[in-house]
C-alpha cells in the first residue's frame, strides 16, 4: 500500500501492471512519467523517476469480520472474485507467507507459522524495540516501534497487556488503561509477502526462529 | 591433462566472481516482459460493509484507515495480473492499493 504521489512534486502518481516481472515479482509502471516500479521495494528502477521511492501507507492484512467489526462504517471494494483461496487459514497452511520490516538498512521477517507459535514477541532491530503481535483468529500481524515502554506482554482477549499491567488497544495503538494510560505506539510499515519474494529482494535478510546465514 | 588445469585456474575463479556478483546486495534491474502493460484501474466500485455479498467473514482484507475513512480490499479480489493495483483516494490521500 503506497502513497500515489510523485516523489518530485505534489502530483498523482496512476500506476498500471507493467506486463513486467523482475525477480518473479511485479513491477508496476506509472503512466504519468512512464517509470518502472518495483512493486516489493516501492522503489523506482527506470525511468525519469529512478531511484526515488513512495510512501508506505500503514495497513493491515485480517479478516473481514474483524475489520468490519473494528470499523462499522468502513466502505468495501466490490468486484467479481478473482480468487477464493485467501482466508484466515491461507497463512498457515501454505507456510509460504512471510512479515517483513526493513529499517536502517537492515531486513527481517518472521515467518507467518512462527508468529501463530510466538504471538508476542518484544525484539530489538537494528538499534531500535519492536513489539510484534498476532491475533490468530483474525490471522492480523501488527509491529509497533515501541520505543522501549514495553518489555514483555500477552495477549488477553484482543489487547495487549504489557509487563507494567498497561492495557493496549492493538488497532489504535493507544494506551487504554493502566500507569502507561494514553500513551501511544508507533505502526511500524510491515509488508506481508511470499517468503521466498522477500528472500530474493533482500537475500542478507534475518528470519526469526532460524540461525542467520552469515 | 591441459584442459583440467585451464577450467580450474580460469574458469572457477571466474564462476565463482560472476557467481559472487549476482549474491550480492547491488541488485541489477533486468525485468522480463510476459505481456503489454495492463489498463489501470481507477474508478473501482465501492460499497458499504453490508452491502458486499461475495466475501465472508473469514476473507482476509487489505485494510487501512485514513483521517477517519477506512477501506476495506479483499485479497481475493486483487490477484491475477489485472487486479493487482487498485488507484484510489481516501480521505484527501491519493493511493496505490497493492500487496
Amino acid at each position: 500500500m503506497y502513497a500515489a504521489q510523485h516523489p518530485k512534486h505534489d502530483k498523482r502518481l496512476v500506476f498500471q501492471v507493467s506486463g513486467k516481472l523482475w525477480q518473479r515479482s511485479l513491477v508496476m509502471r506509472d503512466l504519468q512519467t512512464g517509470s518502472l516500479w518495483s512493486h516489493l521495494l516501492g522503489e523506482a528502477m527506470d525511468g525519469p523517476l529512478k531511484g526515488t521511492t513512495l510512501k508506505p501507507i500503514p495497513s493491515v492484512i485480517t479478516s473481514w469480520g474483524e475489520w468490519k467489526k473494528k470499523n462499522p462504517e468502513t466502505s468495501v471494494l466490490n468486484l467479481d472474485l478473482s480468487a477464493k483461496r485467501f482466508d484466515t487459514k491461507a497463512w498457515k497452511e501454505r507456510k509460504r507467507f512471510v512479515l517483513g520490516i526493513e529499517h536502517d538498512g537492515k531486513t527481517k521477517a518472521w515467518p507467518y507459522h512462527f508468529l501463530e507459535e510466538n504471538p508476542v514477541r518484544v525484539e530489538t532491530f537494528a538499534g531500535k524495540e519492536f513489539l510484534i503481535v498476532f491475533l490468530k483468529e483474525s490471522a492480523t500481524a501488527f509491529v509497533f516501534e515501541t520505543g522501549g515502554v514495553i518489555k514483555s506482554g500477552k495477549l488477553d482477549q484482543g489487547t495487549l497487556v504489557s509487563d507494567d499491567g498497561t492495557r493496549w488497544n492493538l488497532w489504535s495503538a493507544r494506551a487504554m488503561e493502566g500507569p502507561q494510560k494514553g500513551k501511544n505506539l508507533t505502526r511500524a510499515y510491515a509488508l506481508p509477502s511470499y517468503r521466498k519474494a522477500w528472500l530474493d529482494f533482500h537475500p542478507g535478510s534475518l528470519m526469526a526462529g532460524e540461525a542467520s546465514k552469515k | 591433462m591441459k584442459q583440467a588445469l585451464l577450467f580450474g585456474v580460469i574458469i572457477v575463479p571466474l564462476l565463482i566472481s560472476l557467481l559472487g556478483l549476482a549474491g550480492g546486495e547491488e541488485r541489477t534491474f533486468q525485468p522480463r516482459t510476459l505481456m503489454k502493460p495492463l489498463p489501470a484501474i481507477e474508478d473501482a466500485p465501492f460499497v458499504k460493509a453490508g452491502e458486499v455479498k461475495s466475501i465472508d467473514d473469514k476473507d482476509l482484507v487489505l485494510a487501512l484507515a485514513v483521517n477517519g475513512h477506512s477501506r476495506a480490499y479483499p485479497i481475493n479480489m486483487l490477484t491475477g495480473p489485472r487486479r493487482e493495483i487498485i488507484n484510489d483516494t481516501l480521505g484527501g490521500t491519493s493511493i496505490a492499493a497493492t500487496w
